[in-house]
């Protein structure tokens, strides 16, 4: 039993970072109706980058100041970086049939994997602890650490200024009208180019706050750990219904939970093939995923 | 259609221009994987053959003459290595070849080397199976066999306890290969294996892993990895409060190991090459001269490939005359040669004989424990 | 001259190359030769697929996985390693590739666009993971010693047949009714149904055609490197052989042979550029196809087939 909760508790605080990302992917989605691959560098940019600025400040003793600003960095940069993707690789293609996109999104990614890997090196980094890893509490057997605290409570932040944005604010209301029927919202006096970049700078900063909580925890950082993570969370979004915000947060800590299970009670080396063969079983039954709302095909 | 024809004719004439070799200098070949999935092993590899390849140039060459260094970046892809080791034999006519790192693509290499009768020396791939290509093939490591028997002998004579639990990460096949054999040499010695989970390259959350094995009680746990998980493994060990000592192989050895997991990587035990407090001053000269030049402290890949290097240059330096066929009989009559792993030896199926350190982590530094040799 | 003797003397030219190469170059230039057959069959079968039904496939690397350890299974454990039979084994490993493409096409064809492409990639990724788990073939440790052609002139050969083979049916399905109605569906495939062609039959029947050539170039490329891992059919191969088919044009047959030409020939000739040891081809890669995205994502030769591109050029200038 014991064991049971504590594969619930790393579950879910890993489907909390599954949840982070996957906003981003099923925003971008739900506007443009393109599935940005190139979501899992701005990821590893986002950690980069906040090591780089760790680097650069002297960050020598952890703190909470330090890891504030450390946030702020990695979300700006990634920020940053996902609006210049937009701009100058997908705006350009807009028009284009989907497939256009989606090639051009798997082009930007495999040039930052292997662009990372050129300019950051190949080797893994250390990530400098940014705060103070403490032993807080237990509960029934299980450890509770500060960082786990702060991963569960800085998604939770996230998430409920993510959704008071996108229910409460006129930028959301835009959002979603741009969502829906971007042909339309032009007449309504929204400009489409600037919500889209909009979409996907809060998708980026969400993934670049994902990426620094992820590696105060495991401070191990590479070029190339954005696809792991990247591929989860995609599944997560397709799982909780593309399009969805609430189906992104729900399938991510479904995701999560479910491939720690997995991993915990036997058979660790197929977690790859368990979220895939997730999505597809959902694909097959409810290709809208849990909460994804029927498109219709007009004629 | 005339345009098209005279572009293919024109590129293949391109390809048809082999490098004269000038006669001044000996052509070595070396394939690596710069870039791509295990870009860290080709990066070190490579920084290790420059380094011992610039040293011997320094001094004077072999025999007056220097060493021209050809390497290409396989890109951690099969297809690649098949192309750069047809490449550096048939196109750039190199004399003798360096590489790989991983079993794997050496496999590959080790075909192409065998056919063309050119001898190729790997300074780190552990599968047995690489040498039994050809009596070209060379390897200036030990295999897994070995490296299995050496923790499974720590393990039962030095700590003296019977139960281990594997991790073992499955995407490897040096982890996978040193895990079977540590399971067969273990229970050999009478020991037992009392759990056997796995993770993958790549990952970093292991408390399931971790929290299974909690559960089942064993003595030690077996992390034959890569010191990039290993050093994430270590830290979550000591998160969820578990004692056992691990131990591991020769993938542990990396700066970065103890940078990573700081602390938590303390009093775990691995099977290595050579320890960082080694009095030799060969191995002491390059720590420090590898730490001025690339500012970091050297890992085993890097090593390795320097003492590949040396190696090949004894052995061409005992030749009458430098052809392939000549440096293949001189390497395989390598004894007692002297690198910065230590001493090592050719033995009949073409694998160096040499000893292992078992060491513990102490910080950056890893004190020897224990040494086993092979007899 | 009619067009079986111009056929005929095209392939006749292709052999006496093939003489011409095998005494007057080297291995080297041989494993690229083969490997850009390969490449020419991989990029073949992803565009009959993508190009021209419309299919994005991100999967393809899982069907040549497929094909390739079905080749070398049989070769290694049913027929003891004779080189002999490595057409059949590949032909075997095109069957196999073929009913993995059946079973994936069962339930996918009722998905769109993106969709199919999260399928197919899911498919990739739990063949590979199955294979890497699969301690029969190796695991990790990969398949190794399987039996190659014995010389030269044999693969050479053998992969020509293939590769003329592929091109044909590919290219007589594009201009067949079969190719037309996939071409239909293309454009709109809701006018389509209603003139009477049943979608989801004609997509599943050409993914089947695709998976199988895709089965077979998996099969060739086994015998052809002699040893093959999970490592070797990775995403990345999925996207390097979509490039190639991007590249050429989707929906241009000999497109895509002509990619499959270049960019197998010419990173091995950028080799020989000082840029140290930093390898920037997958640099370079992902930059052509953004930019051709944005500039020119017909590719070169759109939809068009090599010998209607140059007609329509000499046809412009008139």
């Amino acid at each position: 039993m014991e064991e049971f909760f504590q594969h619930t508790l790393n579950g879910l605080s890993f489907g909390s970072i599954y949840a982070l990302v996957a906003l981003g992917y099923t925003m971008v989605y739900g506007i443009l109706g393109m599935i940005n691959f190139a979501h899992s560098e701005i990821y590893m940019m986002g950690a980069f980058m906040c090591y780089y600025f760790a680097l650069f400040m002297g960050f020598s003793a952890p703190s909470p100041i330090n890891f504030t600003l450390g946030l702020l960095a990695a979300s700006l940069a990634a920020g940053m970086i996902g609006y210049l993707v937009e701009k100058f690789a997908y705006k350009p293609l807009r028009n284009s049939p989907k497939m256009n996109s989606l090639i051009t999104a798997i082009g930007v990614s495999i040039l930052f994997q292997f662009g990372g890997q050129i300019i950051f090196g190949a080797n893994p980094k250390s990530f400098p602890t940014l705060i103070e890893d403490k032993n807080l509490f237990e509960i029934a057997g299980s450890q509770i650490h500060l960082i786990d605290l702060l991963i569960y409570g800085v998604s939770a932040l996230a998430l409920v200024g993510l959704h008071f944005v996108i229910y409460r604010t006129q930028t959301g209301r835009a959002m979603r009208a741009v969502s829906t029927r971007s042909d339309m919202t032009p007449l309504m006096g929204i400009d489409n180019n600037k919500i889209i970049s909009m979409t996907f700078i809060v998708g980026s900063v969400l993934a670049g706050i994902a990426a620094v909580l992820v590696s105060i925890k495991y401070p191990k950082i590479d070029p190339m750990m954005g696809s792991k993570i990247g591929m989860s969370a995609f599944v997560a979004a397709v799982f909780g219904g593309i399009g969805s915000l609430h189906g992104a947060i729900i399938g991510g800590l479904l995701l999560g939970v479910g491939e720690y299970y997995l991993i915990g009670y036997g058979a660790s080396t197929y977690r790859d093939a368990l979220s895939f063969s997730v999505l597809i079983f959902i694909l097959l039954f409810k290709p809208t995923g849990l909460f994804g709302s029927k498109m219709k095909e007009k004629i | 259609m005339k345009k098209l024809a005279l572009v293919v004719a024109a590129s293949l004439l391109a390809f048809s221009c082999t490098k004269k070799a000038n006669d001044n200098e000996i052509l070595i070949g070396s394939y690596s994987s710069n870039t791509g999935s295990t870009a860290t092993f080709g990066v070190y590899q490579l920084r290790g053959t420059e380094m011992a390849v610039n040293e011997i140039n320094a001094a004077g060459g072999i025999n007056g003459k220097k060493i021209k260094l050809i390497n290409y970046d396989n890109k951690s892809d099969s297809d690649e290595t098949l192309a750069v080791v047809n490449r550096l034999i048939t196109q750039d006519k190199v004399v003798a070849i360096l590489g790989e790192a991983t079993s794997g693509r050496s496999k590959i290499g080790a075909q192409v080397a065998q056919q063309n009768k050119v001898p190729m020396l790997t300074s780190s791939a552990t599968n047995p199976d690489v040498t039994k290509v050809g009596n070209f093939i060379f390897r200036a490591c030990f295999i897994d066999p070995f490296q299995g028997l050496v923790m499974a002998k720590f393990m039962t004579e030095t700590l003296k306890v019977k139960k281990a639990a594997i991790m073992r990460d499955i995407k490897s096949d040096y982890s996978v290969g040193l895990s079977d054999n540590f399971a067969a040499k273990l229970k050999e010695l009478g020991g037992e294996i009392v759990a056997d989970v796995s993770y993958q390259e790549g990952d970093i959350d292991f408390k399931s892993q971790l929290t299974s094995l909690k559960g089942k009680n064993p003595d030690v746990i077996f992390i034959p990895g890569y010191y990039g998980e290993v050093a994430l493994v270590a830290k979550q060990l000591k998160e969820l409060g578990m004692k056992q000592p691990m131990l591991g192989g020769d993938g542990w050895s990396s700066p970065d190991l103890f940078k990573i997991a700081k602390e938590a990587i303390n009093g775990h035990y691995f099977s290595n090459h050579y320890t960082t407090e080694s009095k030799d001053p060969k191995t002491m000269k390059f720590v420090q001269e590898f730490k001025t030049k690339f500012n970091e402290t050297p890992d085993v890949m890097a090593a390795l490939a320097y003492d590949a290097t040396y190696m090949m240059a004894e052995a061409i330096k005992n030749t009458k005359a430098v052809t392939s066929e000549n440096i293949r009989e001189e390497l395989s009559k390598i004894k007692d040669f002297h690198g910065v792993t230590g001493k090592m030896s050719m033995d009949a199926n073409r694998d160096a004989v040499k000893s292992a350190v078992v060491v513990k982590v102490e910080g950056e530094e890893y004190k020897l424990v224990t040494e086993i040799s092979p007899n | 001259m009619n067009k079986l003797t111009k056929a005929s003397l095209f392939l006749l030219g292709f052999i006496v190359l093939g003489l011409i190469l095998n005494y007057f170059l080297n291995s080297y230039i041989h494993a690229i030769l083969i490997s850009f057959m390969i490449n020419a069959v991989m990029a073949l079968s992803l565009n009959f697929i993508t190009g021209l039904a419309d299919q994005f496939s991100l999967g393809h690397a899982g069907l040549m996985a497929v094909g390739a350890y079905t080749s070398a299974i049989i070769s290694k454990e049913l027929l003891s390693d004779q080189w002999y039979f490595i057409p059949l084994t590949v032909v075997a490993a095109g069957f196999a590739s073929a009913v993995l493409g059946f079973l994936v096409s069962l339930p996918s064809f009722k998905l769109k666009g993106d969709y199919l492409a999260i399928v197919t990639l899911g498919m990739a990724e739990i063949v590979r993971v199955l294979i890497l788990n699969w301690n029969h073939v190796g695991g990790p440790r990969g398949y190794n010693a399987i039996v190659k052609f014995p010389g030269f002139l044999w693969s050479y050969s053998f992969g020509l047949l293939v590769l003329t083979i592929t091109f044909v049916t590919f290219f007589r399905l594009k201009k067949s009714w079969f190719g037309r109605n996939l071409w239909a569906l293309n454009e709109d495939d809701i006018a389509a149904e209603v003139m009477g062609l049943d979608l989801v039959k004609a997509k599943r029947s050409a993914f089947i055609i695709s998976s199988f050539f895709a089965g077979v170039g998996g099969g060739v490329y086994a015998h052809h490197l002699g040893y093959i891992s999970p490592g070797s059919f990775s995403f990345l191969i999925s996207v390097q052989i979509l490039i190639m088919a991007v590249l050429g044009g989707l929906g241009s047959m000999s497109g895509s042979i002509l990619a499959a030409f270049i960019l197998t020939i010419l990173p091995e000739l950028l080799r020989s550029l000082p840029t140290g040891t930093v390898d920037i081809r997958m640099i370079v890669y992902p930059v052509i196809l953004i930019c051709m995205m944005i500039v020119r994502p017909q590719g070169l030769l759109g939809r068009l087939e090599l010998i209607e591109y140059f007609r329509m050029k000499k046809w412009i200038k008139s």
